[in-house]
């Protein structure tokens, strides 16, 4: 039987020692080979013991000897490992110092990745708080309805009766909050007015459910009075000037009110964005009917239960409650508790800008990625380099897992160096990123998340970038790579070099693959964008001007339609009502579902002037005319798409009635489009009031083009003529049409430079492997080029391996790109074709970048003299 | 010039030449501490051991293993010729000081 120097030759007695003790005793006693010699002396007087005192006495014995050896052995193990880190340092940086192309190449590669990685992630983290600064917000709950009949079709309005009894007669109920936004408010404190204020409507209780601070005032005295009125700093700042606002008189939408308190700012990180707070009930419409218009969903209704209440419990009750009080209709309505925390991200009907959290995490993981290939593949290609020190710590004594420790505390090294610098980086960068992500986030180095999250990735890098290093580096056989040049030496070293370089192979292309279809991804989101931007509209948005009607003077738009349109700069005016949805309509013929209208209908009061001032076709019919007396109060135009989805074949000259005021279709007109985010609705225009609310809130000037600011002067001078207090309020209407779009185009800015980010990271590491792969075969080029090979051809030979990897990732990139692009325009209902140019010039600038990138060093090894690399080493 | 031992490893030298073929880590061990009354680590024998070894004082040879040791094997240690030098060397310097005792009184 062989005996090894603690191997046991003989089977186990009754008398030995524990043998967990054993083994401790073992691990603490293997220095000098001879450590046999003295278990076997603890061995036998354990069995002396034994014999003579019993085994407990022996076993407490034993034990006792290891709690003696234990201080002196962990003081040895701490102080060779200190030791040993120390060296592994310096061998750190040394190696830093030896190769600083690479290193640099690593640093800026892996700090690049994780500055745009560390954006990416406040961004994300800043996305997820919103609105999370209330107090109880978790159990804060927005009242939603889904009509039965139509699902999908989500109200976030409920009628204003609602809250009473909620209030009053659910006990799982804590306070219900209405919430009343309305824009475009006039201001006025003395002289100062302003006439693009935005407010709420709130129910008194509003500050204990949203915990908005206040720096004057407090919360339970704010509403005790209806002419009361709570302001933000910034408001009060810009209305009082100086003054101390509180207990001011103001006027409000033509009311005088008191200003009761002051809201510290609104965080930006909210949805609820206004300037002023005033009571619900002091809007006079409303409190004149608060108590039975159960058809008028006025009012978003927000519910904050008590504590561990769910509300699915309580859905079903008041759905029952809406639907009991609305007898009359045929459409009931389902109800559920929509969390406040989850207004922001997710829309209704579920899905909504939750993707783009998925899509960014996404790209942050696949930027780090890309940065820990850059990372393995340096490493790894040098690791011929370093296998001569493998070879020799092998044979001093180092064991397999000290050389594994060894090259993770490398890259841990390397990638928390990055970190720092990545800090700059990213201190640096977020004005830039702020301004594209629409956002104003700081970095902040006291925060804890942050500081934790930054040391995480640091750490995950490290380890995910020095697991290939250190796995492959350390598995050399000392006396294959001591013999020589372990790339010519045969046997498991040659094999693992050559998996390597295909793992080498493979991440370059990963790389690419990413890079690729992140392109094609940005290429496709610009064109989307684009064509949004340039569709045919349906009408002609340029130089088309809307000027708001402040409500006192509405009465006035005649007079001011008149004046404008006699201005020569100005082509054409139209007078319109907003937009209402809601109430029923009815026709010859029509389905019966279809006669009450969900918010999927919309119609408006408009005038004569209203299809030439758009510039809109008419398709079928004729427009509305003066010559025709009783167009004025019983005409309809209808839109295409009513056609279509109410199945209303030939209407031209059919009876059709909205909201029980008959009259008859006249034409249809093409589709307008507000904005291509959203889906076409039908619309229905008419010339006189068809509700209690209708009335002239805007006009539109269609300027000429080429005296635009003349056009401008024009509608400043006519409307101070007729109205003198209040400052004109318009808007380009392009321009409104581009804010619907910021989305999209914040997408758009975000993927390019994350894009651009990627590619460069990668063209980072492919230029580190060329240059690795060029020094390689210096000698083979020497060679060719003794033997005659012309200077194009080896460039051609050095650069067509890297085409090749190009070409392989484009393959695997396409469909990736394809299947994810469709599923992100299937959000679009006017979207473009996904044509495969943008793929062909996806690949072909991928293509170009890794060239551009390689040819320096192969130019530089081709055309090195054969002479000198020949004697290269 | 050598060194001077010192008591202990004087004391471990000893018994070494006393237990002659016998003298391994459980023997000497036991031997001192029946000789000097005084109880000695595994740990400080093995360092004696060792640095004796170094310094050339003893030699090493192994033994057979015995199912009491859980069958691993034995390092027998002997005095070298230095060893021996050295030890007469300490006997006769402690002698000396032990002589001059003679001279003084405890009073």
């Amino acid at each position: 039987m062989i005996e090894s120097g603690t191997g046991r030759g003989m089977n186990r007695n009754s008398s030995d020692p524990p043998r967990l003790a054993e083994k401790i005793l073992c691990r603490m006693r293997r220095k000098n080979g001879e450590e046999f010699s003295f278990l076997g002396d603890m061995n036998e007087e354990y069995s002396t013991l034994y014999k003579k005192k019993g085994k407990r006495r022996a076993r407490l014995w034993y034990w006792g000897q290891i709690l003696i050896n234990l201080p002196a052995h962990l003081k040895d193990q701490v102080y060779w490992s200190c030791q040993m880190f120390k060296n592994y340092f310096l061998i750190t940086l040394r190696n830093i110092r030896r190769n600083k192309g690479f290193s640099f190449i690593n640093i800026t590669g892996l700090a690049v990745g994780m500055a745009a990685c560390l954006l990416i992630l406040l961004w994300v983290r800043d996305e997820l708080r919103f609105n999370r600064f209330h107090e109880n917000v978790e159990n804060v709950y927005l009242t939603v309805g889904e009509r039965i009949n139509h699902r999908g079709e989500f109200f976030d309005s409920t009628p204003v009766p609602l809250a009473e009894p909620l209030r009053s007669d659910y006990p799982e109920i804590a306070k219900v909050v209405r919430f009343q936004f309305r824009g475009e408010i006039i201001a006025r404190y003395k002289d100062i007015i302003f006439n693009d204020w935005e407010g709420a409507y709130v129910d008194p209780e509003v500050f204990a459910v949203f915990t908005f601070p206040f720096t004057k005032g407090d919360a339970e005295s704010a509403f005790k009075e209806m002419n009361s009125i709570v302001l933000t700093e910034t408001a009060a700042q810009k209305l009082f000037a100086g003054v101390n606002p509180v207990g001011q008189m103001m006027e409000i939408e033509g009311d005088l009110v008191e200003v009761t308190g002051i809201l510290r700012d609104i965080p930006k990180n909210s949805d609820i964005q206004v300037d002023f707070f005033r009571p619900f009930l002091s809007m006079k419409e409303i409190a004149e009917y608060q108590h039975f218009i159960w058809n008028w969903f006025a009012c978003k209704t927000y519910v904050q239960l008590k504590e561990g209440i769910d509300p699915a419990t309580v859905n079903p009750k008041i759905a029952e409650l809406l639907n009991t009080n609305r007898p009359w209709s045929t459409d009931p309505l389902e109800v559920s508790l929509f969390p406040f925390t989850d207004l922001h991200l997710h829309s209704l009907g579920g899905g909504g800008p939750i993707k783009y959290i998925y899509v960014f995490t996404v790209v942050a993981v696949m930027i780090m990625l890309i940065a820990c290939i850059n990372f393995m593949n340096l490493s790894t290609a040098r690791s011929a380099k370093r296998a001569k020190e493998v070879g020799m710590r092998k044979v001093v004594g180092s064991r397999r897992m000290q050389l594994v420790k060894q090259f993770f505390l490398e890259s841990l090294f390397f990638t928390i160096l990055s970190a720092i610098i990545a800090v700059f980086l990213s201190r640096l960068c977020i004005p830039i990123f702020n301004r594209l992500a629409g956002k104003q986030m700081i970095l902040n180095l006291s925060d804890g998340g942050l500081i934790i999250g930054l040391v995480g990735m640091a750490i995950f890098t490290g380890i995910v970038a020095g697991s290939y290093p250190a796995l492959v580096l350390s598995s050399f056989r000392p006396v294959d790579v001591l013999k020589g040049n372990p790339l010519l030496h045969k046997g498991s070293q040659r094999r693992v070099l050559v998996t390597g370089a295909r793992f080498r192979q493979g991440l370059v292309i990963t790389q690419f693959v990413l890079s690729i279809g992140l392109m094609i991804c940005a290429l496709l989101v610009f064109r989307q964008l684009d064509h949004m931007r340039n569709a045919d509209m349906g009408f002609d948005k340029d130089n088309l001007v809307r000027i708001s009607l402040p409500e006192k003077h509405r009465g006035k738009w005649e007079t001011l339609k008149t004046a404008l349109a006699q201005s020569s700069n100005i082509g054409g005016v139209t007078a319109t009502s907003s937009l209402s949805h809601g109430g029923r309509i009815d026709w010859d013929g029509a389905s019966g579902d279809m006669q009450y209208l969900g918010t999927n209908t919309v119609y408006m009061m408009v005038d004569f002037d209203y299809i030439d001032t758009h510039k809109t076709e008419i398709v079928a019919g004729r427009n509305f005319s003066k010559e025709y007396p009783s167009d004025l109060n019983s005409a309809y135009l209808i839109n295409e798409e009513a056609i279509k989805k109410w199945d209303f074949q030939d209407p031209v000259d059919r009876r059709f009635s909205l909201n029980a005021a008959d009259g008859t279709v006249i034409g249809v007109y093409k589709n307008q489009h507000f904005g291509l985010r959203y889906d076409l609705k039908p619309c229905i225009l008419y010339l006189t009031s068809k509700t209690d609310w209708d009335s002239y809130d805007y006009l539109y000037a269609r300027l000429k083009a080429d005296h635009i600011p003349e056009a401008l002067e024009d509608i400043e001078k006519i409307w101070k003529a007729q109205i003198a207090d209040i400052p004109v309020e318009f808007h380009f209407v392009d321009d409104m049409i581009d804010v619907l779009y910021q989305s999209e185009e914040r997408l758009s800015g975000l993927i390019n430079a994350f894009t651009i980010l990627a590619i460069v990271i990668s063209c980072l590491g492919l230029f580190g492997m060329a240059s690795f792969m060029t020094q390689q075969r210096t000698k083979e080029i020497g060679i060719r080029k003794v033997l005659g090979a012309s200077v194009s051809r080896i460039i051609f030979l050095l650069t067509s391996e890297f085409a090749k990897w190009v070409l392989i990732a484009n393959i695997v990139a396409w469909p990736i790109a394809f299947y994810a692009m469709r599923s992100w325009l299937n959000d679009y209902p006017y979207r473009i074709k996904i044509g495969i140019e943008i793929f062909i010039i996806s690949g072909l600038a991928a293509l170009a970048i890794a060239l551009m990138t390689v040819i320096y060093q192969a130019v530089k090894a081709a055309a090195s003299s054969p002479a000198d690399s020949l004697k290269y080493e | 010039m050598v060194k001077d031992l010192t008591l202990n490893e004087t004391s471990v030298l000893l018994a070494i030449l006393r237990l002659k073929k016998e003298a391994y880590g459980v023997a000497i061990k036991e031997d001192i501490s029946k000789f000097s009354g005084k109880k000695i680590s595994y740990g400080t024998l093995y360092s004696y051991l060792d640095q004796l070894f170094r310094k050339g004082f003893i030699s090493k040879s192994i033994g057979g293993p015995t199912p009491e040791r859980g069958g691993r094997r034995k390092i027998f240690y002997k005095l070298t010729k230095k060893g021996i030098h050295a030890l007469e060397s300490a006997y006769r310097l402690q002698k000396l000081i032990w002589e001059r005792m003679s001279e003084v009184s405890f009073d």
